[in-house]
């Protein structure tokens, strides 16, 4: 049986690298004694993948993983245990049975939302119209040893100020990436206050389903119907 | 402090190895505990993660109600260089704090070449280095391992120093300390209360004299109180606590596994091994307690491969009967079981094949030197015989690889024994049934160490060293199946300085670590030339420490630190290898006399006797 399981990935735990997250959560699982299936071969590895990396230094409360187990287990009973084995800043928050094949997580989700509380919001409208107003935002990528520029104006998606926060929708993943540090880089150029990256949380990510952008779980559901 | 660290380390790489929060990690209320002990490890995080022996002593500290321990490695230059122009001092993992604050600082002395690292991570916690320069706000600087068998090159820096096993002795220094501090004494108070304790070793109070040669007239306790300061050792494994929840790193170290120790001390008396001498008597734990350490350890760590240390972990005396123990234990769970420290014989290659149910790639054997007669001498008893039924049994089983150690510079060496090395070699490779398989020959220059028969020993020159390289690497022309990999002879050279070294090489180890000396145990950052100026400014001449043979009654730097061990054993048994004679081990033939059984008050535990 396939789940999919949301969890955060917050505080200190932030400085983990997405490939040692991945052992990390491996090893939580093997501890919490759940009994996952195994690949097949000369070197048998267990059946979990995750969502697009999160950026090293970010603190998220919403990512997922994908994960196979060889039995049926209720999904309390799969958070519960997972939790009971996690180390802190990572809390499991909620798991799904897979009932229909959904596509994979990685190749899915298109956008990562993130907030920023504020101390100081002086032209920070200004800042924000005028990164939206630009028709291209030209940044440097690097793939394979080369560089080439890129406008990603079209990957930012919203920035909102409201009640001392900013929100901001970022594409992510396969299908093109802007890294939060990337847009702080972009926002702290053009404003009078700097954001610190530290600060900053992911809250949500989604992908598109019927032309709408909706969370995996969302997905689940309408899946299902 | 927090609010500082927490900027920085967004700008460093690898940052989960600072954060002090990886699973099993111990956090406790630090304000409100009276005895706070950094464990720091003069390396980086990844190389001080794999020491199961910080691990043990991490978890045994803790568990006391009013004790904490933290840890701290060196940081990368990356961090290093913000913590400068930040103005901040080094650090201690879990709770984030100026190493200042702790009560203890205590360095694990596992190599000779980490010294410098060691005064390095003192001056970027801002302490001075020599003991006398410290006052009652500073921390104490405590060390242990190893190389506290000879701790004089160190010795001015340290307030005292744990010789021997230090399980029991950390927790009676914690309770001595929260006593000393609930009576408000001076550090001087504390250091006469705590030399009293087996084990402890106060350097400020013993005094050195020299002879007019140079070499050491007397090592004197300055109130006459002691001459010797005897190790400390555990009667029973079995009654001491060990970690069967160690911390579990995130980031990627060498060994990632879990850690079962089946004994320590090693019969086998191999006359270069300083391990097989100064943790004597072997001690084994019990099979009942072992498996359920394993267990207990699966369950907290979720690793999948477990490793069974000791000095030579096939002579455990119920080797067979605790595989098959673990193997029904663990084996569904899909965790391997590696042996490391293998012997080399045929008996051993069993063993392995019983245990290394997948992964079957390389083979790692050290039979040491190159010929029958340099092996007699070294007392590894081996025969060619037994390394090539070895090497034949595993081929037989799926072995594709082997690794061959063997050391170089060794005591009475000839030509003949140097080309042993590369024709066992060769011979080794042609075993292979489709052609010659894979050989990696390693070579590491022999540095005599302290309290082992070979501590009278002139070591080889550089030169030496680097001829026989040569001509090792000759005899192995246009044979392309054998990877020939040795150790710099220079480092070679300084190691052995350092290892049997005297107090008046403090000053060089300062001067160097002025001069940038930082992890010199790796190549890449290993500078000669700025050890030779700093000698050379220190006017000390190294070839004294290494290219002299000394005389039977010289007294060592070491001479007052007791391992147990009778010097006047090691000198017999010296000759007897100058002869090519073996002594064999106590297990099997009777006592050997080496003395520590009686010294000590102690003896040889055997798991199949319980």
């Amino acid at each position: 049986m396939r789940y999919w399981i949301k969890f955060t990935k917050q505080d200190k735990q932030k400085y983990i690298s997405h490939r040692d997250m991945h052992k990390a959560v491996g090893r939580v699982i093997t501890r919490a004694n759940l009994p996952v299936a195994y690949s097949q071969g000369f070197n048998p590895h267990q059946k979990i993948s995750f969502s697009s990396p999160l950026e090293l230094g970010v603190a998220s409360k919403a990512e997922y993983l994908d994960l196979e187990l060889t039995e049926e287990l209720s999904n309390s009973d799969i958070v519960k245990k997972l939790n009971s084995h996690a180390p802190v800043g990572f809390m499991f928050i909620k798991a799904k049975a897979l009932t229909v094949k959904p596509p994979k997580l990685m190749a899915w989700i298109e956008l990562a939302r993130y907030s920023l509380e504020i101390n100081n919001d002086e032209g920070i409208s200004e800042t924000i119209n005028e990164i939206l107003n630009k028709e291209e935002i030209m940044v440097e990528k690097r793939s394979k040893r080369k560089f080439r520029l890129q406008n990603i104006r079209s990957f930012i998606h919203e920035i909102k100020f409201c009640d001392g926060k900013l929100d901001v929708l970022l594409q992510t993943g396969q299908r093109g990436n802007l890294k939060l540090s990337q847009f702080i880089e972009i926002f702290n150029e053009l404003s009078h206050d700097s954001l610190d990256f530290s600060k900053f949380i992911k809250e949500e990510m989604y992908g598109n389903n019927l032309s709408q952008y909706i969370t995996p779980f969302e997905l689940l559901d309408q899946l299902k119907k | 402090m927090k609010e500082k660290i927490e900027t920085i380390l967004n700008k460093v790489r690898s940052p989960a190895k600072y954060t002090g929060h990886e699973v099993n990690a111990v956090h406790k209320d630090f304000d409100n505990i009276s005895s706070k002990l950094a464990l720091a490890f003069p390396d980086i995080y990844e190389i001080g993660m794999s020491y199961p022996g910080f691990q043990i002593l991490y978890h045994t500290i803790n568990k006391q109600a009013d004790a904490l321990a933290s840890r701290v490695f060196t940081p990368e230059r990356d961090l290093e260089e913000i913590l400068k122009e930040e103005a901040l001092s080094l650090f201690c993992l879990e709770y984030w704090r100026d190493l200042k604050e702790y009560d203890f600082i205590g360095f694990t002395l596992q190599y000779e070449m980490s010294y410098p690292t060691i005064l390095h991570m003192l001056k970027l916690a801002n302490i001075p280095l020599r003991t006398k320069d410290r006052d009652d706000s500073h921390p104490f600087i405590i060390g242990g391992g190893p190389c506290a068998f000879n701790p004089e090159p160190v010795a001015p820096f340290f307030d005292l120093i744990v010789i021997g096993e230090a399980e029991e002795v950390i927790v009676e220094l914690m309770t001595l300390h929260k006593e000393w501090l609930a009576n408000k004494g001076n550090k001087q108070e504390f250091l006469a209360k705590a030399s009293k304790i087996t084990g402890i070793y106060v350097p400020s109070m013993f005094e050195v004299s020299y002879n007019e040669d140079r070499t050491i007239k007397e090592v004197k306790h300055k109130a006459d109180l002691a001459s010797t300061v005897k190790k400390r050792v555990i009667d029973d494994l079995n009654h001491i606590s060990y970690p069967t929840n160690p911390i579990i790193p995130y980031i990627d170290i060498p060994h990632e596994r879990m850690v079962i120790e089946l004994f320590r001390g090693c019969l086998r008396g191999c006359r270069f091994c300083q391990a097989g001498y100064i943790y004597r008597p072997v001690r084994e734990r019990s099979q009942d307690v072992l498996t359920k350490q394993a267990k207990e350890l699966y369950k907290n760590t979720g690793y999948d491969e477990i490793s069974l240390m000791s000095l030579s972990s096939s002579d455990y005396s119920c080797i067979h009967s605790l595989l098959t123990d673990l193997n029904r234990n663990l084996e569904k769970e899909n965790v391997s079981i590696s042996l490391p420290s293998l012997r080399v014989d045929a008996y051993d290659i069993e063993l392995a094949k019983e245990v290394q149910k997948v992964r079957r790639t390389g083979l790692t054997l050290a039979p040491e030197a190159g010929s029958q007669r340099m092996r007699d001498v070294i007392n590894k008893q081996v025969s060619e015989e037994d390394l090539i039924n070895t090497v034949k049994a595993a081929i037989n089983n799926g072995w594709q690889r082997v690794k061959l150690y063997f050391m170089i510079g060794l005591p009475t060496e000839t030509k003949e024994d140097l080309k042993g090395i590369a024709d066992l070699a060769i011979k080794v490779a042609n075993l292979g049934t489709r052609g010659p398989i894979q050989v990696t020959l390693s070579t590491a220059g022999f540095v005599p160490k302290p309290h082992t028969p070979f501590a009278w020993v002139k070591q080889n020159t550089v030169s030496e060293l680097m001829e026989k390289q040569q001509y090792i690497l000759s005899l192995l022309k246009r044979k392309k199946y054998i990877k020939f990999n040795y150790h710099d002879a220079k480092t070679t050279q300084i190691e052995g300085v350092l290892a049997r070294g005297d107090r008046r090489l403090a000053g060089v180890l300062e001067k160097v670590t002025e001069k940038g000396a930082w992890l010199d145990s790796w190549d890449e950052h290993f500078d000669y030339q700025r050890w030779l100026s700093a000698l050379q400014e220190c006017n000390i001449d190294h070839e004294f420490y290494v290219l002299r043979e000394r005389d039977k009654n010289e007294v060592f730097p070491w001479d007052h630190i007791d391992s147990g061990v009778d010097k006047e054993f090691l000198w017999k048994d010296y000759q007897e290898a100058l002869n090519a004679g073996l002594t064999l081990n106590c297990r099997d033939v009777g006592c050997t006399l080496c003395g520590v059984c009686p010294n000590l008050d102690i003896d040889i535990k055997l798991a199949k006797d319980n």
